[in-house]
């Protein structure tokens, strides 16, 4: 098929359409403010929580406190299940030690052991970080540990026969051969910690996004949810977008 | 033998890699597959050997075992008096697929046994760079693997291994994947780089073309278990002019010996 239309159109188009309904369903009067507020009071919603903020914290406050959860809860979860995965597909021994744990947790829901964080931990940021950081470590373990599995037998020999050790075949074949999949992973695992992240606000908390969603939403206050809402999704998009760019660099030849 | 004109051909006679009755078995129990039986095979430095046969006749086991890659169930492996115990700066090895390291340059690649050894990058620059002049990637160094056609993929795995200065070279189908002009091109660069440093060679190829055409020696195997039938001395490796590749390989003595491996393989195929 060609395409005449470059594709970039089609995207406009259907953004367009979107914000044409609902222009046509808020201005027409089709539904009520409550349901969904038309343009105009969102953007006030807006300034207003960027400029007063909402209980005490301005929007920008309450998004600092969610990525710094997150960036905690992220990072130190896929650089700890990363090291686990790789010294798992290395050495089988490790592997048998840390299997079942790493893959009993990771099909396990965040929010099922929520409760007992809170319990061990409080509802500080402790438990909520501690949560983030189970999150995101089985999904970077098995992405690391399938990565080292994953590396051509060939290439060890290659690297053997030329005098490596087998300290030199870790770090300069296995690790790099690895990157492309541990990425893949850490991009998983942002996705999880995001989504439990958000939960977790709701759940325990006075600061977050996730939290200022639900508070707002349980007075009513439509605009605000909706301001929160794409605030969340553009972030996400944010974070998304720098590790894909970030993967682009360091494992450019992925996929070739 | 003997090449008069050519000095590194003198000590021709002593061995310089030897099988003494090697046998190498997979798996254990009912399982089992016998892949060598009792392999004894000699060849002198600067050899080319040729090893053909059907697909399962172990060529590739032969040579991962000298390769050190795998260990012979029974009988020794040695290179140069020293019966070998896993892999070596030794023996270079170069597959069928290149499995280059798509994370580094071409200067990286090629360069990858010296910074093995601690060479900083302006040690082996200048290694680096004769070799890859040798094979026209000099003009690559700061491409990335997946950037190069196949025969130039293959030109850098074999260049990566000759940067390393092996007392051999091991080679499993290295041209196995590529078209056939490039296949003949790339024979003619590697008797080329063979004619020049008098380097010893132990090339497994399913072509019996290229076996008689590169190999001093061709060696013949049979399948199940893997077996030497015969050993063939080929002249044309050393033949004195280097002319166009085809007008050696139309020679009635070349077509003649051809043939001779040819029928030999049928044999052993049809048993």
């Amino acid at each position: 098929m060609p395409h005449r239309i470059p594709l970039r159109v089609w995207t406009a188009l259907s953004a367009a359409l979107l914000i044409a309904v609902w222009l046509i369903l808020t201005w027409g009067g089709l539904v009520r403010d409550l349901f969904l507020p038309p343009p105009d009071e969102l953007w006030d919603g807006f300034v207003d929580l960027v400029t007063d903020g909402y209980r005490n914290r301005t929007l920008l406050e309450h998004a600092e406190a969610s990525l710094w959860r997150i960036g905690a809860g992220f990072v130190t979860g896929a650089f700890v299940g990363t090291l686990l995965g790789l010294a798992m597909g290395y050495w089988r021994p490790v592997e048998a030690l840390f299997a079942p744990f790493v893959e009993f947790l990771r099909p396990l829901p965040q929010l099922a052991y929520l409760m007992l964080l809170i319990i061990w931990l409080g509802i500080g940021e402790t438990s909520k970080i501690t949560l983030l950081f189970l999150a995101a470590l089985p999904v970077s373990a098995v992405a690391a540990r399938d990565g080292v599995r994953n590396v051509r037998v060939q290439s060890m020999h290659v690297a053997r026969a030329l005098g490596a050790t087998e300290w030199q075949v870790f770090r300069h074949v296995v690790l790099p051969s690895a990157l492309p999949e541990i990425f893949a992973g850490a991009r998983i695992a942002i996705g999880v910690v995001y989504g439990t992240l958000i939960a977790a606000e709701i759940i325990a908390g006075s600061s977050g996004i996730g939290w200022m969603i639900l508070d707002a939403g349980r007075f009513l206050r439509s605009d605000y949810v909706f301001v929160g809402i794409l605030s969340i999704g553009l972030m996400g998009l944010a974070l998304n977008g720098a590790l894909v760019a970030l993967e682009a660099r360091v494992v450019h030849w992925a996929g070739r | 033998m003997p090449d008069a004109s050519d000095g590194r051909r003198l000590v021709t006679s002593d061995t310089f890699v030897s099988f003494a009755d090697v046998s190498v078995t997979y798996g254990s129990g009912a399982g089992r597959v016998p892949a060598l039986e009792n392999i004894s095979l000699d060849f002198a430095a600067g050899d080319f050997v040729c090893v053909v046969g059907p697909s399962g006749c172990g060529k590739t086991t032969l040579m991962q075992a000298l390769a050190g890659f795998l260990k012979p169930s029974t009988g020794t492996v040695s290179i140069d008096g020293r019966p070998v115990d896993g892999p070596g700066v030794d023996r270079g090895v170069v597959f069928q697929q290149p499995a280059l390291f798509p994370w580094l340059t071409v200067a990286g690649n090629a360069g990858f046994g010296p910074m093995l050894r601690g060479e900083s990058r302006r040690d082996r620059a200048g290694t680096v760079e004769d070799h890859l002049r040798m094979v026209g990637l000099w003009d690559f160094r700061d491409r990335y693997p997946y950037e190069l056609s196949g025969g130039m993929q293959q030109r850098l795995a074999i260049v990566r291994a000759l940067v390393n200065k092996p007392k051999i070279l091991l080679m499993d189908e290295p041209f196995g994947a590529l078209d056939a002009l490039t296949r003949e091109k790339m024979q003619e660069e590697l008797h080329a780089v063979w004619r020049r440093t008098g380097m010893t060679v132990l090339l497994i190829t399913h072509s019996v073309e290229e076996a008689v055409y590169l190999g001093t020696d061709v060696v013949v195997m049979s399948p199940r278990p893997g077996r030497i039938i015969e050993r063939i001395a080929a002249p044309f490796a050393r033949r004195e002019s280097a002319g166009c590749s085809r007008d050696t390989k139309s020679l009635p003595a070349f077509v003649a010996l051809r043939e001779r491996v040819l029928s030999l393989i049928w044999q052993t195929a049809g048993t």
